[in-house]
């Protein structure tokens, strides 16, 4: 990853702004890493979990009987047994496990420990079922009819937002070019190389458990497990790492929950580890939504208004649904500056498989949308769609469209844009095109793209850290949010041994784990460096300023500082950064902040796409491909080079091969031989660009980009499509079905 | 729940595996058997036939006939080494099916034989060694052997013409022509099932006729099925544009696609004509270096 060998010598500092190899990479790659699943304790036992195969139905009865009495089995659970049944305070959190109702194919309904993994799962089938099955939900359309099968006491809305600014069929009735559309993006599965599972350890005594479970947000994971077994939070100690990737699945998976309550149960440790089948049906997805736009534009191209609405599908219960809307509803004008916008969005309640947290959170369902409308209206007006972006890209500290909120000055998207088009994939691509051969079609195509950076104004988004110097100038920073494969530890560690000015070997960074780290809140939101590394900044920051005003000399003697802090008990320091409110909310009602949560800060990003489309056969490749990200300072470029490559991959995958297919409530995608995600193969040249930039909040200027990378790739492809063969495709994943569906209706030259 | 470890035994000697195999199953690279498993299928005690592939050629050719015989025990990888190293003679359609056979490390384990025996309608050496009309030899449990034409091995999806206790020793096809080909479609570029594919065959003649036109196709009835009668429509004809409509528009006469999660039977019978025409596209002269393939630039310290 790195160009300059030099930059990942031993040279002091400054360490940000330099690629640094993950801390954890030589145990990775040698295998000698410990992820929680590999976790083995004396005396352990082996779990399962018996999950419906049917989409919808009362429970009349559950029979453990049999499963008890097989030899080996230990313990079942059932929702009987559980202190408080609930994955949350409120009935759509839904239980932990199935009481009255079946409502997903999938749902756990039993947990068995037993001496050995095979008796465990043996013994799930042999618990007997009395189920009288219900009529399915299969889709928002039924949720929403009349007389449909209420999933919940509330009915089968999850969640509805809408904004509006002003008068935007006033605005269209001046328009040049409206564009009436609607898009469709599928439900998209995370496939992190590990599946959920770990380790829990009951201690009887103490009434209290240890979990070592993958997590995206270990405080919160601690509070529902210290819930659902009825035991105060500082009772349950959640250790959620090292764990094999996560993309948003670790921030609604019950594990922890399913982990402790077996654990207390047994009385021993016990060993839970899904297969990939059971990931593939019970696991949460990426919503899928139907999302129709009616955009308005001048001859010029200018944008002069925006309607948006979207239908999303959460499955049975609510995970991130109405919150993933609230991130669509902010970024239903994309990166875009015009004069008035609404959006209206609703999210439902069916049985088909839940939907949650996924990296892009509600942002490339509606991207899919705007980005193609302006693809489109560029098209039709006769400019270049790059142009037709720079004519209405968002400046730095201009008003949001919907919101008409204060946006950060670090915003850039002008530059990322500029940069693209500079750039050889772009500036070439009508020779590269001219150079098509047999049945292959070339084209090229660029999307724009903008995600928010925390949970918004008004949520009071905060991350924190401890950190303690010892008698050997060692320091320990205990920080969050967590690691979840991206080794966002590396990253603090650099932001640190620069605040510090201390080597950096002499830093320990210790995430993931309630026992030490104070509550930061999520891995999400592109909020992790962002937050969590001005957190460490804060704590270092103090630090330095403390020795300064004991005129200690911490950078050159860490050791006699650290004796003397100790000595006078200021050895520790805590910190915390809350995440900046934008400076002006526009016309959000102030008692409303939250309920919208308009962003300060954003990451952007521009991508450049080359595809070549088989006219004979419908396949679609995807060659090369830029990405030309705004995000502040890369601390760690190659980490965010990283981040950029598989993000555009996710994007990739949505964009031709993912689909989670559920049909009557039934999954039809069930493994990864039918659930297709990118392969090597299939992987285009990719080249990452930084522009330059610098956020003021943000620690050494940077800001979060993990997931606008995953945004532009599909509208790209589908842009490229069009200038290819001419038509643009308005569904995902586009297909070799579905493309030569299109080009067979539109037949191109 | 993978079901329980099987016993395996893994015989050097080709005399000793029909002995063995009385209550077995045999094996070669397991890669079909290994997902079956997965997926709860009780295997028996297991015979593994790679062991043999050591006391024979991957492929040799008949000096004579130029006769190509293929173990169907070597893995994939090796066939196409003895394909391709001038040893034995070439034969297109399979190479080019073995280069776009799931990735490189399933080629190291599959074999010819484990893709025949499965008798998955998608199996993606199948339809170039049925358009080369090759005949399987099968060692019966006495120890002798059969050969039987691989359009009458093939029985229909999973079934195939093979006892208990009969294993395939390896494949037989006239020398093939030197122009010849394999395409597949799938749902991305590796480690796909197919969709549907295409093998073909033939001689050009100097005038440009095409000869001994031979086709077959993938995923798109119960087994790899024979495109005869557009390759009949092609036979000793120059591949004009009539000739090509005539000939994709004769391919719904031999296919019977299913609707099935991959993909719809429209969808194949149109990209089954795709294929073809592609097939039939004027020979493209030797691919040259994109020029406009950017170079990978990382920018500094990065």
């Amino acid at each position: 990853m790195t160009a300059d060998a030099h930059a990942i010598g031993t040279a002091p500092a400054p360490w940000v702004g330099r690629s640094r190899p993950s801390l954890e990479g030589n145990d990775i790659v040698t295998g000698a890493i410990t992820y929680v699943t590999d976790r083995r304790e004396d005396g352990m036992l082996h779990g399962s979990v018996l999950r419906s195969t049917v989409p919808h139905a009362r429970i009349d009865g559950i029979d453990v009987s049999e499963a008890l009495a097989l030899p080996g089995v230990v313990t079942v659970v059932t929702a009987a047994d559980v202190p408080v049944n609930a994955l949350g305070p409120r009935d759509v959190d839904g239980p932990a496990l199935a009481d009255t109702v079946i409502r997903q194919v999938g749902e756990a309904i039993a947990l068995i420990a037993a001496t050995d993994a095979r008796t465990a799962e043996a013994a799930a089938r042999l618990i007997r079922l009395d189920l009288t099955p219900l009529p399915v939900v299969d889709c928002p359309t039924a949720a929403a009819a009349p007389g449909a099968p209420q999933l919940h006491e509330g009915g089968n809305v999850s969640g509805a937002i809408a904004f509006s600014s002003g008068d935007v069929d006033a605005a269209l009735a001046d328009a040049h070019l409206v564009l009436r559309r609607r898009v469709r993006t599928p439900a998209q599965e995370h496939v992190a190389i590990e599946t959920p599972g770990g380790v829990a350890r009951w201690d009887a005594d103490a009434t209290s458990v240890t979990i070592w479970c993958g997590s995206q947000n270990p405080g919160l994971h601690q509070r529902k497990v210290a819930r659902a077994l009825d035991i105060p939070p500082e009772s349950v100690r959640m250790i959620a790492n090292p764990v094999g990737g996560a993309f948003g699945s670790r921030n609604d998976d019950p594990m922890p929950v399913f982990l402790a309550l077996l654990a207390r149960a047994a009385g021993a440790p016990v060993h839970v580890h899904m297969t990939r089948e059971d990931v593939m049906a019970a696991g949460a997805k990426r919503h899928p939504f139907w999302t129709s736009i009616d955009i308005g534009f001048t001859a010029a191209g200018r944008i002069l208004g925006s309607a948006v609405r979207a239908i999303a599908d959460t499955g049975p219960i609510i995970t991130s649904g109405p919150n993933v809307m609230k991130t669509s509803a902010e970024m239903s004008t994309g990166p875009y500056g015009f004069a008035v916008a609404s959006f209206d969005g609703t999210v439902y309640y069916t049985n088909n498989a839940n939907a949650g947290a996924f990296r892009g959170y509600g942002v490339p369902q509606v991207a899919f949308a705007i980005e193609n409308a302006i693809t489109e209206a560029a098209h039709e007006l006769g400019l270049d769609p790059a142009e037709v972006r720079l004519r209405n890209v968002l400046d730095g500290g201009d008003r949001h469209s919907l919101y008409r909120h204060r946006t950060t000055t670090s915003l850039n998207v002008r530059e990322t844009l500029r940069t693209a088009v500079e750039h050889p994939l772009w500036a070439q691509r009508r020779p590269w095109q001219a150079g098509a051969v047999g049945p292959w079609r070339r084209g090229t195509g660029i999307a724009v793209a903008m995600k928010g950076v925390g949970m918004g104004s008004g949520t009071g988004d905060t991350a924190r850290a401890r950190l303690h110097i010892d008698d050997r100038g060692h320091v320990i920073i205990w920080a969050g949010p967590n690691h979840t494969g991206q080794s966002i530890q590396t990253t603090y560690g650099q932001v640190a041994a620069d605040a510090l000015g201390l080597p950096i070997e002499t830093i320990d960074v210790r995430v993931g784990d309630t026992g030490g780290v104070p509550e930061s809140g999520p891995t999400a939101a592109s909020r992790s460096t962002y937050a969590g590394g001005a957190a460490v900044r804060a704590a270092c920051d103090e630090l330095v300023a403390r020795c300064r005003g004991l005129g200690l000399p911490l950078s050159t003697d860490a050791a006699g500082v650290g004796t003397k802090l100790l000595e006078l008990g200021e050895a520790e320091v805590n910190a915390e950064f809350r995440l900046p409110d934008t400076d002006d909310i526009g016309i959000v009602p102030p008692e409303q902040l939250a309920t919208f949560a308009p962003h300060r800060v954003y990451g952007t990003c521009t991508q450049v796409v080359r595809v070549e489309v088989n006219v004979l056969t419908g396949e679609v490749r995807v060659p090369e491909l830029l990405c030309v990200l705004d995000c502040g300072t890369p601390i760690n470029p190659a980490a965010t080079i990283g981040q950029a490559e598989g993000g555009i991959l996710q994007g990739l995958g949505l964009a031709i091969m993912e689909d989670h297919r559920v049909s009557e409530g039934i999954p039809r995608t069930t493994s990864l031989e039918n659930y297709l995600v990118p392969t090597i193969a299939d992987t285009p040249r990719m080249h990452t660009l930084f522009i330059e930039g610098s956020e003021d909040s943000g620690p050494f200027g940077a800001k979060g980009m993990s997931e606008v990378v995953v945004v532009p790739t599909p509208p790209a492809i589908a842009a490229a499509i069009l200038d290819a063969v001419g038509v643009l495709p308005q569904e995902l994943p586009i297909t070799p079905e579905r493309m030569l569906a299109l080009i067979e209706e539109a037949p191109c030259v | 729940m993978t079901p329980a470890t099987p016993t395996l035994l893994r015989p050097t000697d080709p005399a000793a595996v029909s002995g063995l195999l009385a209550g077995a199953r045999a094996v070669a690279g397991g890669t079909d058997l290994l997902v079956q498993r997965r997926a709860g299928a009780e295997v028996p005690t297991l015979v593994d036939l790679t062991g043999l592939a050591r006391t024979r050629p991957a492929v040799t050719s008949d000096d004579a006939t130029g006769e190509l015989t293929i173990s169907a025990v070597h893995p994939l990888t090796d066939l196409a080494t003895g394909l391709t190293d001038g040893a034995a003679g070439a034969f297109p359609a399979l190479s080019a099916a073995i280069g776009q056979f799931a990735s490189t490390t399933i080629r190291n384990r599959a074999t010819i034989g484990g893709n025949l025996v499965t008798g998955s309608p998608a199996a993606d050496t199948v339809p170039a060694l049925l358009a080369a009309g090759a005949a399987i030899d099968i060692v019966t449990p006495d120890g002798g052997l059969r050969t039987v034409d691989l359009a009458a091995f093939l029985l229909g999806p999973r079934r195939v013409d093979l006892a208990a206790g009969e294993w395939v020793t390896s494949v037989r096809v006239a020398q093939p022509p030197v122009e010849g080909g394999f395409r597949k479609i799938g749902g991305r570029r590796a480690q796909a099932i197919s969709f549907l594919n295409l093998a073909w065959q033939w001689h050009r003649e100097p005038d440009g006729r095409l000869t001994g036109v031979r086709l077959a196709m993938g995923s798109v009835a119960p087994t790899v099925v024979r495109l005869r009668t557009a390759a009949a429509l092609l036979e000793a004809q120059l591949p004009t544009q009539d000739v090509v409509d005539a000939a994709v528009a004769a391919i719904d006469a031999d296919i019977s696609p299913i609707d099935d999660l991959r993909a719809s039977a429209h969808y194949r019978r149109r990209c089954a004509a795709g294929l073809l025409r592609e097939a039939l596209l004027p020979p493209s002269g030797t691919a040259r270096a994109d020029q406009y393939v950017t170079p990978t630039t990382r920018e500094k310290n990065q």
